[in-house]
């Protein structure tokens, strides 16, 4: 079981990599934020972040610790990224949005620093022996920032669905931000099923649950992602087909 | 944010033609709108033009306008001297990049 979650991780990361590049390659060209928010939120969280912490739990103390303020700082600049793509994106003119972004980042930066101090003061420090308060101001504002990128992208969705049936949208566009709602849901229920285990005491990195819950959780982000920013033609052209056939 | 040129210079031009009330016919375009998933702040004059071909004549017939192609002729010459209306990076926009 630990073969498939460390497969289904390390193919996460690299198509978030991959993804990531592409999109801030794309930022070059059009030089709009959004496409920079997410092209480093892809690369720090995932691509940097997720790897560095798995290592920081399994390397020797005088590496341990280096290595989790790096993911940790990572990880929640990533996430703050994300914050204020969902903002830009979705909610540009609204102050509520404004505000929800805002104390989303401070919350998420306040606590990478926290922790760097923590670890710098005590020591290494495990995830799984992290106290359920302090893990909850962790992974509290992450589940908050994919569960409002969610909500947008698939209530655009659904906007979406009728300009195509009146001919006002492209069926890929459309099918993009489901795609991205749906990834969205899928980390923020990883996310969810880790804060749970680590509330009752289960240890993430063994228990077979849990293993295959965050696989399960890990290839569907990839497999999304890559549909969603890195689209095979093949795919392009089954929605379209899909569209045409449904009467769009 | 107030509601789209376009959105504004439609509502205007069907009240002007008697038909239906100020609430009524702004009322009406809304629904035409939220059929074709389009919201009143950001539409644009092309998309609203997509609309009153489309989806508004079923509307206005259906509040007992009989005819209503000289009512639909008479918004699109207003709309026409609307300029685009939508925000730049709309969503639909950004998400189009995002994947090309």
């Amino acid at each position: 079981m630990q073969a498939l979650a460390a497969a289904a991780i390390g193919l996460l990361v690299v198509v978030s990599i991959a993804v990531g590049f592409r999109l801030l390659a794309l930022h070059r060209k059009s030089g709009a934020a959004p496409e920079l928010l997410l092209g480093w939120m892809l690369l720090l969280s995932v691509g940097v972040g997720y790897p560095l912490l798995i290592a920081a739990d399994r390397a020797r103390p005088e590496w341990s610790g280096t290595l989790y303020i790096i993911s940790t700082l990572a990880v929640n600049v990533g996430f703050s990224l994300l914050f204020g793509f969902t903002w830009k994106v979705f909610q540009p003119d609204a102050r509520w949005a404004r505000t929800l972004a805002g104390a989303g980042v401070l919350v998420m930066l306040a606590k990478a620093v926290q922790r760097s101090f923590d670890v710098h003061a005590r020591g290494v420090i495990h995830v799984a022996s992290e106290p359920l308060s302090e893990s909850l101001l962790q992974t509290g504002p992450v589940l908050v920032a994919y569960l409002w990128t969610a909500w947008e992208s698939l209530r655009y969705h659904g906007l979406m669905r009728r300009r195509v049936r009146v001919g006002l949208a492209d069926a890929t566009v459309s099918d993009r931000f489901l795609l991205w709602g749906l990834m969205a849901l899928f980390v923020a229920s990883g996310v969810l099923l880790n804060a749970v285990a680590l509330a009752l005491g289960v240890e993430v990195f063994t228990s077979p649950w849990i293993l295959l819950g965050s696989s399960v959780t890990g290839l569907s982000q990839a497999v999304l992602l890559v549909l969603a920013f890195l689209p095979p033609r093949s795919y392009l052209n089954w929605v379209r087909a899909r569209a045409a056939a449904s009467g769009a | 944010m107030a509601e789209s040129a376009a959105f504004e210079a439609a509502c205007t031009c069907l009240e002007q033609s008697g038909a239906l009330d100020r609430l009524a016919a702004r009322g009406t375009i809304r629904l035409a709108l939220k059929q074709a998933g389009l919201e009143p702040k950001t539409v644009s004059a092309r998309q609203l033009g997509v609309v009153l071909e489309k989806l508004l004549p079923a509307e206005l017939t259906s509040r007992g306008i009989s005819a209503p192609d000289e009512l639909i002729r008479r918004i699109s010459k207003a709309l026409e001297n609307v300029d685009g209306g939508a925000r730049g990076d709309t969503p639909e926009a950004i998400f189009a990049r995002l994947g090309s």
